[in-house]
């Protein structure tokens, strides 16, 4: 579904991504992990054509991103739900659900998106009018996905979302995740939290300052030593 | 209290028209973070259009706006695609840069192609104004004696010459009395004026003089209580007509000028008044005959020209224009003027002001305000319903979240400059009927936008509004209590405390 | 430590080399009144150093230290207002007159310091236009004390004498001259004092990141106001020597947004932080607009014959194209700031470069 092809990039003369391959099929959950500062948000940045890539290519149900805006990408069906939830403060809830279903090949599926939405996430349906800026962290993660949700993605890329999340949140949220997956979704993870994220995943890839050094299959790679030394702490 | 209610009100309505051309600048800055620096410029261009098509066009600017709007819009988006959007991500000096070089390339276009010439567009309805509020002021005991004050005027206008004297001293007995009771009252006070002129008139030597200078120091103090009145100018100035026509060499001349230039300095604000104009025409020609030689040749030119100017006001069609006078020689002018002078005084009659007590309001600025409100109502409507609105609020608030959800940002920003301009542009065609018109009025109003965005915090579409009006009144209470000249330094000094005390602005959002 | 020895180290030999170069063509210009008697030829030269001047007293807070003022305008209306008025008002030569001006400005840059770093940015730059604003209209509304909007007429220079002898009486352009040349080389020199001093890596450490800088222990307040004053006095030096030059100041001309504008631009068109972007801007924007101004421009049209002189579009030009001067700052700042984000210094250092490498 999704093909990462020797992708480099820098920021300015920093290169943060050095020949990065990478692939997604459809129906899987994939993960990528890696320590801080390895370049997985950057990769996801990539894909989503927030910044421009500086060599190789990336390729979506067989089309090449080359040359889209960022909001291209988002007709051609990949959702990326951000890094630091990114919820639009000065808007409620319910404005934010609306907001991600801008797109005019979403709206007709509006009202069923929300239902969906509320049926995943009950909290935010208590909290329907109410800014995004004053909600609680996980509440805001809740909603980010949410909102992601609602423009019915093909490829959900999903940026961290158990980060500052209490252990109770995060298997709620690990529990969701596998939830979007069976209603069809496929899902590219970027996860700190290695063990649940691995558990769950049908692949990973392991990044480290740039580069992909480990693949496989999830359950293979948490027996991994390395994985088990790095990030496993055993 | 009635100056302050007077001032509150022409505060408010000007800040009306103030809060577009912030509301504007807010939402150029909550949607790309780049400070529009021709955004003066732009207004000055709704001015442009607006004149314009009022005199080539016919179209009122009330109803041109509706025109301006869109052309604006296409304009300001324009701009956008071709030049701001390539600096979105470069040093915000350097978007500052491009903004004030923009700027200066349209006013110095606008110099190139209509000369800095200051233009006026004047309505029917310019200088109109009408009352309001008359109840606040109290009613009982000033209105009676101001009311009577005023039908024992009109009677010593009409009256025999033995009865006059009497009756204008009634009226300015009755005129003291409502002065007394509400100082403020600047029509009270020119017309006791008048009415001081008409005892004046009627006497002679020591006594007249005295009446005189009483009538000038009424005058003085009603042009002081409301500076842009013509009639007061024009009243005062007739009154020193008449003193002068009691003296005779330096003194007359000397009266005579400061008439002329009472009269033309009330004719700044009320460029079509028939009357004014063949009065400043007299003023001139009198003027003229005093003296000679090059100043004689320059007084009689300017009283050709005023003389020129009464006649096409008073013809009551269209496009009919002043009789062209430039080539008239001085021998040729001073006949013709005899001609139109000397054969038979024109009638220079006094205007006492009729109007009831109470506030007056300004008939241009009261439809702008209007019409502002319409549009805020409109733009809010549309910001927060529609889908695109939500689009731009949504850009403004996080770009790259809206990227995300996939939202065309660059488009969201084609458009909010476009919405940007158009309502600056649609503030310089409001206030076209009250305001010259020239390339460098830009500037002040840049520096106004940033004062109303800054007060409201940046980006603030609620805070614009409220800043837009608190500078009006800031300004219009500056002008009554302190002077006209310190106004803008009250509304700079306002800007520097907010920025050093509340840089988020009143209302603490710098967000949409 | 380590940085600014590599600096030195591999620029040391080039700075020889331009400062050869400066001192020939500092001598070329000492000789130029001798063989040039044109007026107009001096007097666009001595426009070109004063806007030298201006641009290099700007680019010493906006160029090294990053903090944009739009409001120099004060101090070159301070410097011009405070030797007119020693002038006229005291009969104080214009020579005293300059001290009172450095000192008016340097009090007025303490004030406007005090006020306007405290803000950042975009904040920053409205902060510096309104205090100036707020200047020039006390200028304007003291007329008892600065003789408001009439302005003030210089009404005759005395002569400069030294003991019993006349140096220069100021009948002809050539003392303003020489002056002019003069005070260019001088806020060149302290330009270059700077940049080459631990002054201006400080500057420059508060232009790149100032909360680094901060962290770094460096006291931000110090050094902008440092960085403030020498600009302030600086640019007050070119408000007295174009008042004395012209002779005559009022509040549009010396004290008006526009000011504040065209001496920011003449160093960004040039190049903002280095020692000879503010030359090369005033090289570039002077004759420019000078050519506009005296119509050279329109006569030029007309003799290639792009447009008859007799048409109703000539005659336009003919009128009008002198009253749009400014027009060409308004373009320059536009290509530059789309094209050449470095200015032209810095696009002809990267022509060069390019051609360089091309070459290797
Ligand atoms: N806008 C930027 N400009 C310059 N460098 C950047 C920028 N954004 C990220 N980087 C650098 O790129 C590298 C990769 O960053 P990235 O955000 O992709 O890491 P990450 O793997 O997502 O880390 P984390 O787990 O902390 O989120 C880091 O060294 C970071 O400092
Ligand atoms: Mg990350």
């Amino acid at each position: 579904m999704l093909i990462i092809d020797k992708l480099n990039f820098s920021y300015g003369d920093l290169q943060v991504l050095w020949d990065i391959s990478l692939e997604v099929h459809q129906g899987e959950i994939v993960t990528v992990v890696g320590a801080n500062g390895a370049g997985k948000s950057t990769t996801l940045k990539n894909i989503s054509r927030l910044v421009k890539p500086s060599s190789g290519s990336i390729t979506f149900l067989g089309e090449d991103l080359k040359g889209l805006e960022s909001h291209q990408v988002v007709e051609r069906g990949i959702v990326q739900v951000p890094e630091g939830r990114k919820i639009f403060p000065e808007m409620t809830v319910m404005e934010n659900l609306l907001m991600g279903s801008y797109l005019k090949g979403t709206r007709k599926d509006r009202q069923a998106n929300i239902e969906r939405a509320f049926s995943l996430f009950p909290r935010l349906k208590e909290r329907e009018k109410q800014l995004g800026g004053t909600m609680s962290g996980g509440e805001q993660q809740m909603l980010a996905i949410a909102r992601g949700l609602m423009a019915n993605p093909k490829l959900l890329l999903l940026d961290e979302p158990s980060l500052g999340l209490s252990p109770l949140f995060v298997k709620i949220i690990f529990e969701i995740i596998q939830e979007i997956s069976r209603q069809g979704v496929t899902i590219l993870l970027v996860e700190q939290n290695v063990y649940q994220s691995l558990k769950i995943s049908h692949r990973a890839y392991v990044l480290e300052t740039g580069r992909v050094v480990l693949s496989g299959d999830g359950q293979e790679l948490l027996g991994n030593d390395h994985v088990k030394k790095a990030f496993l702490g055993m | 209290m009635t100056i302050f209610l007077q001032s509150l009100v022409s505060g408010v309505l000007v800040g009306g028209v103030y809060a577009l051309i912030g509301i504007g600048l807010t939402i150029i800055f909550g949607v790309m973070r780049v400070i529009n620096f021709a955004h003066g410029d732009i207004l000055m261009l709704g001015m442009y259009l607006a004149y314009y098509l009022f005199t080539l066009g016919h179209i009122d600017p009330f109803v041109s706006v509706l025109l301006i709007i869109p052309l604006m819009f296409l304009y300001g988006g324009f701009l956008q695609k071709v030049f701001i959007n390539r600096v979105l991500n470069a040093l915000p000096q350097n978007q500052i840069l491009l903004t004030i070089g923009l700027g200066l390339i349209m006013s110095n276009t606008m110099m190139l192609v209509f000369t800095s010439d200051y233009k006026i567009l004047t309505t029917k309805y310019s200088s109109a104004s009408f009352q309001a509020l008359t109840t606040i002021v109290n009613p009982d005991r000033y209105e009676r004696r101001y009311n009577r004050g005023n039908a024992l005027l009109e009677k010593a206008h009409k009256a025999q010459a033995t009865d006059k004297a009497a009756l204008y001293a009634r009226a300015s007995e009755k005129f003291a009395e409502a002065v007394s009771i509400h100082p403020e009252q600047y029509r009270a006070l020119n017309n006791w004026g008048i009415a001081l002129d008409g005892q004046a008139n009627l006497t002679k030597g020591n006594p007249a003089d005295r009446l005189f200078e009483q009538a000038y120091a009424k005058f003085t103090e009603a042009d002081k209580l409301s500076p842009d009145d013509f009639d007061i100018k024009y009243n005062w100035a007739r009154t020193l007509l008449h003193q002068a026509g009691q003296k005779q060499g330096a003194e007359a001349q000397r009266l005579l000028t400061e008439a002329a230039q009472k009269l033309d300095a009330g004719l700044d604000s009320n460029s079509d008044s028939v009357a004014g104009l063949n009065g400043s025409a007299l003023l001139h020609y009198l003027l003229a005959k005093q003296q000679s030689g090059p100043t004689a040749d320059a007084q009689y030119k300017k009283a050709l020209e005023q003389y020129g100017a009464a006649i096409a006001a008073a013809s009551t069609s269209d496009d009919s224009t002043a009789p062209d006078f430039s080539g008239t020689s001085s021998a040729a002018a001073r006949a013709l003027l005899a001609k139109a002078y000397d054969a038979y005084q024109p009638p220079f009659k006094a205007k006492p002001d009729k109007r009831g007590a109470g506030i007056s309001v300004s008939t241009p600025l009261a439809i702008s305000f209007v019409i502002t409100c319409g549009i805020t109502l409109l733009l809010y409507w549309f910001l927060m319903k529609t889908n695109t609105g939500q689009a731009i609020r949504a850009t403004a608030q996080d770009r790259e979240a809206a990227q995300l959800m996939g939202i065309n940002v660059k488009r969201m920003s084609i458009i909010a400059f476009g919405l940007g301009s158009s309502l600056a542009a649609a503030a310089g065609a409001l206030i076209s009927p009250t305001y010259y018109i020239f390339p460098q009025v830009g500037s002040t109003f840049t520096l106004k936008a940033f004062v109303i965005t800054v007060l409201g915090g940046m980006g603030s579409i609620v805070g614009a509004t409220l800043g837009g009006i608190i500078i009006g009144v800031a300004e219009s209470m500056g002008a009554v209590y302190i002077s006209s000249g310190w106004k803008d330094v009250v509304v700079f000094v306002l800007f520097l405390l907010v920025l050093l005390f509340k840089p988020s602005g009143l209302m603490g959002k710098s967000r949409m | 430590m380590t940085t600014l020895r590599t600096l030195f180290a591999d620029t040391s030999g080039r700075s020889t080399v331009t400062i050869i170069a400066v001192l020939a063509v500092c001598a070329a210009l000492c000789t130029v009144p001798f063989f040039v008697h044109n007026p107009y030829l001096l007097h666009i030269m001595i426009l070109i150093f004063l806007s030298t001047i201006m641009g290099e007293s700007w680019n010493i807070l906006g160029g090294y230290t990053g903090q944009y003022s739009v409001g120099h305008a004060a101090y070159f209306g301070t410097g011009a207002y405070a030797t007119m008025m020693m002038l006229q008002f005291r009969q104080v030569a214009p020579w005293y007159g300059v001290w009172v001006g450095l000192a008016a400005a340097l009090v007025v840059a303490l004030v406007i310091g005090s006020i306007c770093f405290r803000l950042r940015g975009p904040y920053f730059v409205l902060a510096s236009i309104a205090v100036a604003e707020i200047l020039r209209l006390c200028t304007l509304n003291l007329p008892s004390f600065t003789n408001g909007a009439e302005g003030i007429l210089a009404t005759g220079l005395p002569p400069f004498t030294i003991g019993e002898t006349v140096i220069t009486d100021f009948s002809t352009k050539v003392p303003f001259y020489y002056i002019g040349l003069a005070l260019a080389l001088l806020t060149i020199l302290v330009t270059w004092l700077v940049q080459h001093s631990k002054l201006g890596y400080f500057f420059q450490a508060i232009r790149e990141d100032q909360d680094a800088a901060h962290s770094l222990g460096i006291s931000l307040t110090l050094y902008k106001n440092i960085a403030l004053v020498i600009s302030a006095m600086l640019t007050s030096l070119a408000g007295s020597f174009y008042a004395i030059y012209v002779g005559f100041v009022d509040p549009p001309t010396v004290m008006a947004l526009d000011i504040s504008v065209q001496i920011v631009l003449i160093c960004i068109i040039g190049g903002i932080g280095t020692i000879f972007g503010p030359v090369i801007g005033a090289l570039v924007l002077v004759p420019l607009s000078e050519a506009l101004r005296s119509n050279l421009i329109a006569s030029l049209i007309f003799k290639i014959g792009l447009v008859s002189p007799d048409s109703k579009f000539g005659g336009f030009l003919n009128d009008n194209l002198a009253h749009a001067h400014t027009l060409i700052y308004g373009i320059l700042v536009v290509i530059v700031i789309l094209f050449m984000p470095d200015g032209i210094l810095g696009f002809l250092k990267k022509l060069t470069a390019r051609r360089k490498g091309g070459e290797a």
